[in-house]
């Protein structure tokens, strides 16, 4: 029996990039200032010139504009097109041109032409725009709508439009200005040639237009291109093509002038570049039993097994007289005294003794003699493979005057993958099959490339999944897969090859910089919507909201508008967060008369996005005044207490911001566990005198409303008008007499807010008082911490883990208490979510992944995000729903309580040993097969809605390629799904169930929903 | 806590456990330990259900019950305010209900439009009184006097007017402890299962997804929905062939036991759920009655007291002698809805009511089926100028043949804010009548001796000797107890 504790380690080449990405400028004007005859100055080539017929400038102005306007009525004249000096791409590289703009329509004779250019983006070979080989994308006008388009090669193929309502425009069509738009083109390599691709946004960066076909050129790497614009031209010989918007005056068509201005502004040209740091080689462990990452003598794989994690190796925690050191040897229980590897002599009669030992699964036992200990040692049996009982051996001793005995034991490797069987049971691979638990897989030493080493399947398996790298190392597809579990609603293969490129921390401080743009708001949506149904001309690229005897946006457009971000939207740990909160500050649109108020809902939703990185109590205060949360905790519209109508304040929203949003019920060490009181009774955190205190606070919120109107609309409260405006305090009522907020002396919680002088500000500060003391209490960093990183990592953190987050909402580091980005990367960074060995050792780590985010998960993988004009609505009676098959949907809790409570106990071996398993409580032995219905029927149809020409359809090319290899194609949707940790059992399963099937896409499909659906992808630990 | 366990049971349990893979859990619903060893017998003989229906978020039951009398109506109306958004109800929208005798004896009023209900009390259509109200019952540890409870002599239960634990506690009928983990209704199935039923299907059913009422230390529960039950094969997508791989994948994935704990109780719960589902499906589809009355169209309170009746007419099929139903009715957290939602959303338990009796009449099961109302608690009195908050003692009702029909159980409180009853002097009713009184004698109609009574009821003690006659409150016909 020999152990190393020290860890044998092999450098491989998996080398990782850490990328920063560096946009340079090469050009840009802000068209600050043109005269007549130039455009900003020198930089344009050829400069626009009035004078030159050929070259009619298209600018008009005075020098003094913060925009340059394009001259419409020269542009009836001639071909106009300015290009910006050149540049070129090779390799990988990236630029981008784009400009803002903006477009002036004419509602006039809109209806004879269609699909006429007035603007474009474009690269030229030459700097001479008449000359060279140009490639270009037009915004094009096609009447009711403005498009993208390019030259499809007799004549322009609008890939997208826009309805013009969408810009800005009260009708469809309708005369008048545009909203600003920015028109981006990217210009990448691609096969040696460059690749041209454009898009449209609003101004705030919301994407408009995207997923057109980009155009491949015939353009070589590193050639100079030269960037530029062009407007509308004449195109005197064939009206029918080119940029022909502006076109007037030809005898033989109609008079087209639809667009009659374009405005243009900051025109850049960006080189983006990317700065690489070298992420080291992935560690690798050929030897499992012997991995000590913590280096403290003691096998890692035998400290989780028995969950005995950082003992000393010279101790001996059980007191059993055998040191943890050498009960790693041994294999035995730390922990538990009986569990002790010791032999046993004992005397039969005076010709036989009877030697014991505690015989072992999984290990080889031998029981040897020898005369004398300065000789060597004979077998006594054959070694064999223990059990776990205790083995006896009767020797005859007759003829032996003395002798030592010794039982020797070892592990077992049966498949000899390398992987011994002790370990291979608790990873779930097989111990009588090398390659069960993955493929075998050749690793390459990165400074010696020829020098390669092949591990098996299991090796691999286990190196991917349980090898902890060091920070600047590069980690495996699995645990960038698990890491993205957590921080998103699950990863494509492509996001996890970018973990793997910038490194967690890395990707975290990425997500955590992106801007909140409208991409990333529910509201958008609910503007976008709202507008075109207020326009009363429905946009086909909104198609599908509203249906038929509908009269305004309703509470089903909701789910949309949560699909589109949490799918579309970049920042996808922001929108993990955000959902997290949303059930922790719970409003729900399933009761107190919000079920039809879906831009109020959105708007309160934004608010967990927009402080997802936040300050906490900036969120509190927000949700706080919010009229979603005034109407469904009903505190809004709150009036002090009148005793001689015998009515009180409510005290609905007092007892709940304490009880869910901030304290709740019970005095909490730091830790998040219970404080007791001297009978070892847990403290509550108030009692009912703290709430009809605190409910006094609350009292005198009225309306904030669209236009400042702090009338008192009783029981009118209209979506669009008033549902998105914070709440104000109105301490007056509609008289202008009674005080209807209560400025009398108010305690609670040790806190005494003085009586104050009745104003409005005053009352404000009644609130900020109330809510400044809550955020300080102590159990609010140890209660909102422990909630958060169960959402994210595991349903039943340790104490020492919520402590180390809950330090860091009472200080990030600067001194910032409540800052939940600093919090939200804690609880990711935390060794407890990061190291694998963690979740080896406590059998209860992880939790049951949510509805949302399965469903969330798949249709990710099923890129449902690149449909632009994605629609998930459903009725809320309707059967086949994800809220009734999942028991789960945005912002629709059945109670303020969410979907489920943070300390469910759910039946059975979690609640025995006391253990908390919060999603388990919407799983019932209906939805155990509902949900797993909806998810196969999601598997194959994507989003149907019956009855709608909606029908969003999966798209799995991402696997085609892996479809004729049944191994491979489980592999991968085990890596997706359940972060590469299977079974061998489940493996096999599922790989014999797609090897029976013959169409690749029918094995894509049920490749992806077993992974989903088989306990180690339910359960994510 | 330790109970006797009868030899019928162990032979049941540890046949359970050798069979079971996954122990506790798949021995409520897998059908595969449907076995003769444990299959029913002993001493009972007749079939019973008890109905839960619980109006989760606090039904304002104030307004449930009214006073008719001059005298205590004023308090009515004195303390629910009046003229504009007051929670009176007009005496003219009241019809008064006439007691049987043996009743409180005092007059009350029902909204007039609860006509269910009127006709269940006065025993309209039915051949008899079917529906009783017990009067200012609540969650209650020990029995609390006004002083005792000021003096904060005696326990309390935890987290009052707390929605969850409230619910909760009404469940548990352990209001002292907010961990417990077990319900009266599971705790009844931990001593009466294994006796009276086959073990095919949980004695717990429940149409209100996981409760705590129904879960016990050796029960859980069973999940239906208004539709019944489903299988894997309830989807039609994709072909049949992937279809069939598909449900044959996964149901071998889910036979697997596992080290952590999350995976080895999804997948453990999730092939007990394919099975049950399975069974119940075939036994309950086959019986499709049309039943002569109308139940509530609104939402899928009227879809799920329908299954109910199915549910319990199949029940022998089953194997199930003894059985408990929970259904929910949610919405009644009226802070700030006037007391017509309030009364309005009432109609549709009034008709809920009477179409789930007359349903059971149909089937002929009226003398086998009790049902009664929970709600979190008591509102308070007094509005808060749209509707009232959270308060604890509130009004019930209880209904079936085997009920005492046409009665008002227990002590009304007088109404007078800061009177006697008054907690916090701000129209908060201290129950008179604890929760465990109502278990206690549903229990005992049920079949619990008086000797397991204790286990389904740990404080049952505090408030009668659990072999008491006559009952507490005494609102079973008498001589159905045995």
């Amino acid at each position: 029996m020999k152990f190393s504790s020290t860890c044998n380690m092999l450098m491989v080449s998996l080398v990782g990039l850490q990328l920063n990405v560096i946009a340079s400028t090469i050009f840009y004007d802000d068209f600050g200032s043109y005269g007549s005859g130039s455009v900003g100055g020198v930089d344009w080539y050829p400069k626009w010139d009035n004078n030159d017929a050929t070259q009619r400038n298209l600018l008009s102005g005075d020098g003094t504009g913060s925009y340059a306007v394009l001259d419409t009525s020269a542009a009836k004249v001639n071909y106009h097109c300015i290009v910006k000096h050149g540049f070129s791409l090779t390799g990988s590289e990236t630029a981008t041109i784009s400009t803002s703009m903006r477009y002036q329509h004419n509602a006039a004779g809109e209806t004879p032409r269609k699909n006429k250019p007035f603007f474009s983006l474009l690269i030229n070979t030459s700097e001479n725009w008449w000359s060279g080989t140009l490639e270009y994308k037009a915004v094009v006008n096609r009447g009711g709508a403005i498009g993208l388009a390019h030259d499809g090669g007799g004549g322009f193929w609008v890939e997208h439009w826009l309805n013009h309502t969408t810009l800005g425009f009260s009708g469809n069509p309708s005369a008048g200005l545009s909203d600003w738009i920015v028109v981006k083109s990217t210009v990448s390599v691609q096969n040696g040639v460059y690749m041209f691709d454009t898009d449209l946004y609003q101004a705030d960066g919301f994407t408009l237009l995207a997923n057109g076909t980009p155009q491949v050129s015939t353009i070589a790497a590193g050639t100079t291109i030269y960037a530029g614009i062009t407007t509308g031209w004449s195109g005197e010989s064939n009206p029918n093509n080119e940029h022909y918007e502006f076109y007037q005056g030809n005898p033989t068509t109609e008079e087209i002038n639809h667009i009659s201005a374009v405005h243009i502004d900051n025109f850049s040209i960006q080189k983006v570049e990317q700065e690489a740091f070298l992420l080291s080689s992935m560690e690798l462990v050929p030897n499992p039993e012997q991995m000590d990452r913590d280096e403290n003598g003691l096998a890692d794989i035998w400290e989780a097994r028995y969950t005995a994690l950082g003992l000393a190796a010279s101790d001996d925690s059980d007191g059993d007289g055998i040191s943890n050191a050498d009960e790693s040897l041994a294999g035995t229980n730390p922990l538990d005294a009986l569990s002790a590897f010791k032999i046993a002599l004992t005397n039969v009669n005076e010709d036989t003794v009877r030697v014991g030992w505690p015989s072992a699964i999984h290990r080889e036992h031998q029981l040897q003699s020898t005369a004398s200990l300065d000789a060597g040692w004979t077998a006594l049996m054959s070694a064999e493979e223990g059990s776990d009982t205790w083995r006896e051996m009767d020797l005859d001793i007759s003829q032996t005057t003395s002798a030592f005995f010794r039982v020797t034991s070892a592990s077992v490797d049966s498949d000899g993958d390398g992987v011994q069987d002790w370990i291979e049971q608790l990873m779930g691979s097989d111990p009588a099959e090398a390659h069960s638990a993955q493929s075998s897989t050749t690793y390459t030493d990165p400074d010696n490339p020829s020098s390669t080493v092949e591990f098996s399947g299991d090796l691999s398996a286990f190196n991917e999944v349980f090898v902890e790298q060091s920070p600047s190392n590069i980690i495996s597809e699995a645990q960038a897969a698990r890491f993205l579990m957590q921080a998103t609603f699950g990863p494509r293969y492509a996001d996890i090859q970018e973990v793997r490129t910038v490194g967690i921390e890395g990707w975290i401080d990425g997500q955590q910089a992106l801007p909140v743009t409208g991409n990333s708001l529910t509201s958008t949506y609910m503007d976008l919507i709202y507008n075109d149904w207020k326009s009363g001309t429905f946009s086909s690229s909104l198609t599908g909201y509203s249906y038929a005897g509908s009269d305004r946006i309703n509470g089903i457009n909701f789910p949309t508008a949560w699909a589109r971000v949490a799918l579309q939207s970049e920042d996808r740990l922001r929108q993990r967060v955000a959902f997290a909160l949303s059930q922790i500050l719970v409003a729900s649109s399933a009761s107190a008369g919000l079920g039809n108020k879906p831009i109020g809902i959105a708007d309160y939703y934004d608010l967990m996005i927009e402080y997802a990185f936040g300050n906490f109590y900036d969120l509190l205060r927000d949700v706080t005044y919010h009229p979603i949360m005034g109407t469904y905790l009903s505190h809004l519209l709150n009036e002090k207490a009148d005793p001689s109508a015998n009515r009180f304040p409510d005290e609905n929203y007092a007892r709940e911001v304490m009880q869910l949003f901030t304290i709740g019920l019970w005095e909490l060490n730091q830790d998040g566990t219970q404080k007791v009181d001297e009978n070892g009774e847990p403290i509550p955190t108030y009692d009912n005198g703290d709430i009809t205190e605190l409910a006094k606070v609350f009292t005198g919120l009225n309306y904030g409303g669209a236009d400042g109107n702090t009338d008192w609309p009783w029981g009118w409260s209209d979506d669009w008008q008033y549902m998105q405006y914070p709440m104000v305090m109105n301490a007056r009522n509609s008289q202008g007499q009674a005080l209807v907020h209560d400025f009398g002396q108010k305690s609670f919680l040790g806190l005494t807010i003085p009586a104050r002088s009745p104003s409005d500000a005053n009352g404000d500060q009644d609130i900020t008082d109330a809510l400044t003391h809550l955020f300080n209490h102590d159990n609010t960093a140890p209660f909102i911490c422990r909630q958060l990183i169960q959402f994210l990592v595991t349903a039943n953190p340790s104490p020492a883990y919520v402590a180390r987050v809950a330090d860091v909402f009472d200080d990030d580091g600067s001194g910032e208490r409540g800052n939940l980005g600093a919090v939200v990367k804690a609880i990711l960074m935390d060794d407890e979510a990061r190291r694998p060995i963690e979740h080896l050792s406590a059998k209860q780590f992880g939790g049951l992944r949510e509805p949302l985010i399965r469903a969330t998960h798949l249709s990710r993988v099923q890129r449902m995000d690149r449909y632009s004009n994605l629609v998930w609505w459903w009725w809320t009676e309707d059967v086949n729903s994800i809220e009734n098959m999942g028991l789960q949907a945005p912002m629709r809790s059945p109670t303020v309580f969410n979907y489920y409570r943070p300390d469910y106990r759910f039946k059975g071996a979690l609640s025995e040993q006391g253990y908390h398993a919060p999603r388990f409580q919407i799983t019932t032995s209906y939805t155990a097969i509902s949900f797993a219905n909806y998810l196969w029927k999601q598997t194959n149809n994507g989003w149907g809605i019956s009855g709608t020409n909606l029908d969003f359809d999966p798209d799995y090319s991402d696997f085609t390629a892996l479809a004729s290899d049944p191994t491979a194609l489980v592999d991968r949707a085990v890596l997706l799904f359940c972060a590469g940790q299977v079974g061998s059992t489940s493996r096999e399963i599922m790989v014999n169930a797609v090897a029976g099937l013959s169409g690749n896409t029918d094995r894509i499909k049920l490749a992806i929903y077993l992974a989903m659906m088989a306990p180690e992808g339910a359960i994510f630990k | 806590m330790t109970r006797n366990i009868s030899r019928r049971s162990m032979i049941g349990e540890s046949s359970c456990a050798l069979l079971g893979s996954t122990s506790v859990l798949s021995s409520i619903l897998n059908l595969k330990l449907m076995n003769q060893a444990a299959a029913a017998g002993g001493s009972i003989t007749d079939t019973k259900t008890i109905v839960n229906i619980n109006l989760n978020g606090g039904m304002d039951s104030w307004n449930l019950l009214v006073p008719w009398d001059d005298a205590r109506y004023n308090l009515h109306q004195a303390a629910r305010g009046s003229g504009g958004n007051d929670l009176t109800i007009p005496k003219s929208d009241l019809t008064r209900i006439y007691q049987a005798s043996g009743g409180d004896g005092e007059s009350y009023g029902i909204y007039n439009e609860l006509s269910g209900i009127i006709n269940l009390f006065n025993g309209t259509g039915f051949g008899g009184r079917r529906l009783s109200f017990l009067t200012n019952i609540g969650t209650l540890v020990e029995p609390t006097t006004m002083a005792q409870y000021q003096a904060g002599s005696v326990t309390l239960p935890k987290a009052l007017f707390s929605h969850i634990d409230q619910v909760t506690q009404w469940q548990t009928c352990v209001p002292q402890g907010m961990a417990e983990l077990s319900g009266y209704a599971g705790r009844m199935a931990d001593v009466i299962h294994s006796t009276a039923n086959t073990q095919a299907t949980s004695m717990s059913i429940s149409l209100a997804g996981n409760n705590i009422a129904q879960i016990g230390n050796n029960t859980s529960q069973f999940s239906i929905t208004g539709s019944g039950a489903l299988t894997l094969n309830s989807t039609t997508a994709g072909s049949w062939n992937l279809r069939n791989a598909k449900n044959a994948a996964i149901t071998s994935m889910v036979d697997q036991t596992y080290r952590n704990l999350m995976r080895e109780s999804f997948s453990s719960y999730t092939k007990g759920a394919i099975d049950s589902q399975m069974a119940f499906k075939s036994i309950y589809d086959a019986h499709n009655p049309n039943y002569s009355v109308a139940f509530p169209s609104y939402g899928r309170f009227g879809d799920e007291l329908k299954a109910a009746a199915r549910t319990i007419a199949v029940r022998n099929q089953l194997g199930l002698k003894r059985s408990t139903i929970f259904i929910e009715l949610g919405g009644w957290d009226d802070h700030n809805q006037n007391r017509t939602v309030t009364l309005d959303r009432l109609k549709q338990v009034s008709q809920g009511l009477h179409a789930f009796q007359k349903a059971l009449q149909q089937e002929g099961l009226e003398d086998e089926v009790v049902t009664f109302v929970s709600s979190d608690f008591g509102r308070k009195l007094p509005g808060n100028g749209r509707g009232s908050d959270h308060a604890w003692g509130g009004n019930t009702m209880v209904m079936g043949e085997p009920v005492d029909g046409g009665k008002v159980f227990g002590t009304f409180p007088d109404l007078t804010l800061g009177g006697d009853d008054d907690v916090d002097s701000d129209g908060r009713f201290l129950p008179s009548m604890p929760v465990d009184h109502l278990i206690a004698e549903l229990a005992r109609w049920f079949g619990v001796s008086a000797t397991d009574l204790p286990y389904v009821l740990p404080n049952i003690g505090n408030f009668i000797v659990p072999s008491q006659t006559p009952q507490p409150i005494g609102f079973i016909k008498a001589g159905r107890i045995t």
